[in-house]
């Protein structure tokens, strides 16, 4: 698995002697082994890979400005999103980062990199933790021309009616908010860390 | 141009009792017969062409790469029999006593590839004759180095090995499998002796400890470097000649990556300093000339007489050293340095800028003096205490009587580093990523008695097509005379038992970092026999 993860990057650099080799180690594998082959021949014929679709969609979403910054799942996807800001996948994977690190001011900054996309409404998820920044911060969120739908609002009024009625009772809260379980206001709530309002 | 020439029926006979195995064909005695003279040299890889080979080194197999469905390479020289080998596939596999004796008798000469090959229409063709020189010198016969697996972050193998020049023999001196899973790195030897040799572990899943082992004359020591004064696991290490005392570095590396670089991986020392073992009192000293806490010091290596400890040494660009990289990290440039030295009585004389990166304008690093004490080569890059990872890292000597240097004609484009000198100072072999910009392979390039390194190659294979598919990393090569007197599980079952011996703390002078600056005090060092044992061997 390693060495195709590495004869990929290196097709894809364009680094054609050192996939080769790569591809060459993998020759013989019985499970990669047909697929180095084939490789290898497209490489033959193609050694910039310019044909091969996969190489081309890869080669768009590449970072092209040098970084040297740490390390870092939000540095990696900040790079990818700055390489290309039509990234849907590092979009996605950098707000899942920011939701699940509980970071709402930075998950509310990066809505208006939602028009780089074709999405028809805001993601749930992403609605559900701009309605608990607005309550925590009694702020209101620019949207962009977006809106919260009516079901998640109504949603929303619905778990902080019943967490309101449980306020000195967390377990019984965490209980009676059971039906909100595949909420972001409930991993807010009662998941890792949780307990902020 | 068509010419008669070369009959083969009775030479297949004699390649087979050799030992060439390798295709050659007893029966079927092709019978070159008629061919074409072509105006070039056949395309062969690895490439054994124009360059200078040991008298003591394994023959050098290759591939020719003409196409064709017969091939045949005659090798001749000026003395002895000429060695012939057949092949239908292009890989060339020559008889190891016909050839070796053909070098032996040919040291000093030249010895000559004919290449035929037979073209699918059925003509032969003979291409341009490919010349190697024979040196007089032979190569020390054993060569150490570390292979690992080529992902950085993902090894699952890792091993210490030494090869066997004069053939294709590679055996285990340590593994990463049974020290726990952990780290070997840096083999450092005692003037090109297997007897007494450096290496340090770090643990890994298995917790076996870190530090240092020692190993002289066939017993294996764990050291625990570390005091309160030096915190930090020894790095890169020097045996002084004598043998009486060990160099090391303390190196606070940090390692980061490159978004969008063919190299994506970079190092640097947020913090380095230098300090010195002494085995027989098991303390660790130091000096403020090699321990500055405003300096980077790094890569230690003495003068051949032991009366110079030579390092690199770049000024601390920045005082956060949490942020890795730090913002100046491009500008970091070391300077080549040397301080003397006086073991008798463990003094320590002026410090010397050797050559200067403001001089140079490129960072200087790896230090490594002929036995001779004539030449030194260092490598030299845009930044950085770690030419592995710079592409930009070339390979310069310096004629040491005259200060004079210059780029070694051994280079590529592409990354060279960790050089050896032979104990005769004739030959040097170093890492090169020149092949694809990735793989580590070892290159060999004789130096002449002016200083002049001839084309290089690389370390031979029995299988032709052996570096096709070899990814591994090979690292460090290092060449010894003798063969390791320990290995395998004579290390191993060192490292996991027992404790790792601390080093005294009645340490003589503090560290380099939080302790006085003060030298160590005379007479630290042991006594050494009379007639240093270490002078120059000219």
């Amino acid at each position: 698995m390693v060495l195709r993860r590495l004869a990929m990057i290196n097709i894809v650099k364009e680094q054609v002697p050192a996939a080769r080799g790569y591809l060459l180690a993998l020759d013989k594998d019985l499970v990669y082994g047909r697929w180095a082959r084939e490789c290898l021949s497209r490489l033959s014929a193609d050694p910039r890979s310019a044909g091969d679709e996969e190489v081309r969609r890869i080669r768009s979403l590449m970072p092209v400005k040098d970084d040297v910054r740490a390390v870092s799942v939000e540095v990696l996807l900040e790079q990818c999103l700055e390489a290309n800001k039509r990234n849907r996948m590092a979009f996605e994977y950098l707000m899942g980062y920011l939701l699940l690190n509980r970071r709402l001011e930075e998950v509310v900054r990066n809505i208006a990199r939602l028009s780089d996309f074709d999405y028809a409404r805001i993601p749930r998820s992403y609605e559900e933790a701009i309605l608990i920044y607005q309550v925590a911060t009694r702020s209101q969120v620019d949207l962009h021309g977006r809106s919260i739908s009516p079901q998640t609002l109504e949603r929303f009024r619905g778990f902080y009616q019943i967490l309101n009625s449980y306020l000195d009772n967390p377990a019984g809260a965490r209980q009676a908010l059971k039906d909100y379980g595949d909420t972001y206001f409930y991993y807010w709530m009662f998941g890792p860390g949780g307990g902020r309002t | 141009v068509k010419t008669r020439l070369l009959h083969v029926g009775l030479f297949s006979a004699a390649a087979l009792l050799a030992g060439g195995l390798a295709y050659v064909l007893l029966q079927e005695t092709p019978g070159i017969g008629e061919y074409e003279l072509m105006g070039r040299s056949a395309h062969i890889r690895p490439d054994y062409s124009d360059t200078v080979l040991p008298p003591n080194i394994a023959p050098t197999n290759f591939r020719v790469e003409e196409g064709g469905t017969r091939c045949a390479v005659v090798i001749r020289s000026e003395k002895g029999a000429e060695v012939r080998v057949f092949s239908k596939s292009g890989d060339i596999r020559i008889p190891w006593k016909p050839w070796r004796d053909l070098l032996e008798a040919n040291r000093g000469g030249q010895v000559v590839f004919d290449v035929y090959v037979k073209g699918s229409e059925g003509h032969w063709q003979r291409f341009a004759p490919i010349t190697n020189t024979v040196a007089p010198e032979e190569i020390d016969p054993f060569l150490v180095y570390r292979l690992i697996d080529p992902a950085y972050n993902l090894f699952f193998r890792m091993g210490l090995y030494e090869r066997d020049l004069g053939s294709y023999s590679e055996s285990v001196v340590l593994r990463s499998e049974s020290t726990g899973g952990g780290c070997m790195n840096c083999h450092t030897f005692l003037n090109n002796s297997g007897d007494r040799m450096v290496l340090h572990i770090r643990e890994g899943p298995t917790p076996y400890g870190s530090g240092m082992l020692l190993m002289q004359r066939g017993t294996v020591q764990k050291v625990d470097t570390r005091t309160k004064f030096s915190p930090g696991l020894a790095g890169f290490t020097a045996w002084h000649p004598s043998g009486r005392l060990v160099v090391f570095s303390l190196n606070n590396v940090r390692q980061f990556f490159h978004a969008a670089r063919a190299e994506t991986r970079d190092v640097v020392d947020m913090d380095s300093d230098l300090a010195i073992y002494l085995p027989v009192s098991n303390t660790v000293i130091s000096t403020s000339a090699i321990s500055d806490p405003s300096r980077l010091e790094t890569w230690p290596t003495w003068s051949p007489d032991g009366r110079y400890l030579y390092f690199c040494s770049a000024p601390t660009l920045w005082t956060d050293r949490e942020k890795v990289p730090p913002e100046r990290y491009r500008d970091v440039r070391y300077d080549l340095m040397r301080v003397g030295y006086e073991i008798s009585s463990n003094t320590w004389g002026p410090l010397e800028t050797v050559l200067s990166a403001a001089k140079t304008g490129w960072s200087i690093t790896q230090p490594r003096i002929s036995p001779d004490g004539r030449f030194l080569v260092f490598c030299m890059s845009e930044y950085s205490t770690f030419p592995s990872f710079q592409p930009s890292s070339d390979l310069y000597l310096m004629e040491l009587g005259s200060g004079r240097y210059e780029r070694m004609a051994c280079n590529s484009d592409r990354s060279e580093s960790w050089h050896s000198w032979s104990s005769n100072s004739r030959w040097l072999v170093f890492s090169s990523k020149r092949d694809d910009g990735q793989s580590i392979r070892a290159y060999f390039s004789y130096i002449d008695a002016n200083g002049v390194a001839h084309k290089p190659f690389v370390l031979p294979q029995e299988d032709p097509a052996f570096y096709d598919s070899f990814v591994d990393l090979c690292q460090l090569p290092e060449l010894i005379r003798e063969r390791l007197p320990v290995r395998g599980e004579g290390i191993a079952e060192v490292i996991r038992s027992g404790k790792w011996e601390k080093v005294d703390l009645a340490v003589t002078s503090a560290s380099p970092r939080t302790a006085p600056r003060a030298p160590a005090p005379p007479g630290t060092a042991p006594p050494g026999p009379a007639g240093e044992p270490w002078q120059p061997r000219h």
